[in-house]
């Protein structure tokens, strides 16, 4: 199943780099950033995209970005869960854009040694999709959208989820 | 408009500073003890009976927590809630079914990226520091249809096991639903503190059959008037379902001995004040 979503994606990138003839621009600003609520991050993240153009309506991005679960561990000490959101996500449209996208989340958390209870750190990999809609003027800096982002937690459990965007282009 | 903003501003902020003063007179030295409701209780970051729950709740203060207990195919007591494991897990099934072996690792599926996971009661107690500074209501969960008497006998050598491996006989309540677990247990271990969990009446004529600790009735089933009946048996008095700030007053105001609650930064505050 994953596999073939990821067939699906790859396939969408190649026609998009290969089979566009319009000329018309569709990316005026290279660089977002963006918060996002509920997405890929869990409750929310804030995070640094950076546009790159294709022919015609078509641009591809990749984003990073930052969150976390909580900030103090159960032993109330400032131990917080870092969460770092990797996405790659193609995108077409000129105002109103859609979108596809997957990554993965790069979870460093801290959880209890169950041999007596003492904090421990580890870092997991969570698969990530989007799909979604972008609202941005053709030569605008604000950004809002609206997503489905389901996750693979753990790359075994399936959660469906959603995000509110809101960024500014520069 | 501005001096009704002010007014508003100050009547809240009055409010806000307003003490609660509780006039407590209970079996338990004149003390409500809060304890946490499967560690930090419903609605948490923290999954319910997690090991993560539980020592949250009791470094934030808690007098003790409550835990929900089942027991494995292989007899190994499991800090759990729910009947399906698919409920809150990434397994199916139920605990009764599986091995202790097969349950390994099974991880809470609630929490966002968490790797918080099924534990052994026995790995509870082993990671709680000074175990015994700490009150422990053990919920008792029994799903399992064959309750024979070997399954009787497992589970009474279960909890005696870790009782006394932890010498939890003077802070520690297991709490049962039905009276044949309760018979079972006085009769191998009469010293073993418990506490009967169902409605009121039928809670009460129990207690007092088998000379039990306590009760344990959600609050919204309790009046002031019910715990001083069963106080003046001799009889303490848990409650649950204190999941919002009003109900933690009003559990205390009705002069429990116990709080088993879900929101338990508000109730160490208000006992705090």
């Amino acid at each position: 199943m994953k596999f073939k979503v990821y067939l699906i994606l790859l396939s969408f990138l190649l026609i998009t780099i290969n089979g566009q003839s319009q000329t018309e621009k569709s990316v005026h600003f290279k660089n977002i950033i963006h918060a996002e609520a509920g997405g890929i991050g869990g409750y929310g993240s804030l995070n640094y995209e950076r546009v790159v153009p294709l022919p015609g309506l078509f641009s591809i991005s990749g984003r990073v970005g930052l969150t976390t679960v909580r900030v103090y561990d159960f032993i109330n000490r400032f131990n917080p869960d870092l969460l770092f959101p990797v996405t790659i996500n193609g995108f077409f449209g000129k105002d109103h854009k859609v979108h596809v996208g997957f990554g993965q989340l790069i979870a460093n958390t801290v959880r209890a040694n169950h041999t007596g209870g003492s904090p421990t750190r580890e870092t997991k990999l969570h698969t990530h999709f989007a799909i979604g809609y972008r609202y941005q003027k053709a030569d605008g800096r604000l950004i809002l959208g609206l997503s489905y982002t389901p996750m693979i937690e753990f790359q075994e459990n399936y959660r469906h989820w959603g995000a509110l965007t809101v960024g500014v282009a520069f | 408009m501005k001096n009704i903003l002010v007014l508003f501003v100050t009547t809240s902020l009055l409010l806000s500073c307003r003490k609660n003063d509780f006039d407590i007179n209970n079996l338990n030295n004149n003390k409500v003890s809060a304890i946490g409701h499967a560690g930090m209780g419903i609605g948490h970051t923290y999954p319910m009976n997690s090991l993560e729950s539980i020592l949250n709740a009791l470094n934030l203060g808690a007098d003790g927590t409550e835990i929900d207990v089942q027991m494995t195919k292989d007899g190994i007591l499991v800090a759990f809630h729910d009947f399906n494991l698919e409920e809150s897990t990434n397994l199916s099934g139920h605990i009764y079914e599986k091995t202790w072996e097969e349950l390994e690792g099974a991880r809470f599926s609630y929490a966002h990226y968490g790797d918080y996971q099924l534990i052994r009661l026995d790995d509870v107690f082993n990671a709680i520091p000074d175990q015994d500074e700490y009150t422990y209501f053990l919920d008792f969960k029994n799903f399992n249809p064959n309750k024979d008497s070997v399954y009787f006998e497992t589970l009474n050598n279960a909890i005696i096991e870790v009782v006394d491996k932890y010498n939890l006989i003077e802070n520690t309540y297991v709490e049962f639903k039905s009276e044949i677990l309760i018979k079972e247990l006085i009769e191998v271990r009469p010293d073993i503190k418990q506490f009967i969990y169902t409605n009121y009446d039928y809670a009460l004529s129990l207690a007092e059959q088998y000379n039990l600790h306590g009760i344990t009735v959600a609050v919204d089933k309790l009046t002031h008037e019910r715990v001083e009946l069963a106080h003046s048996k001799n009889i303490m008095v848990a409650t649950f379902n204190t999941h919002s700030h009003q109900r933690n007053i009003t559990a205390v105001e009705h002069n429990v001995d116990f709080i088993q609650t879900d929101r338990l930064k508000h109730l160490l505050k208000i006992l705090e004040d």
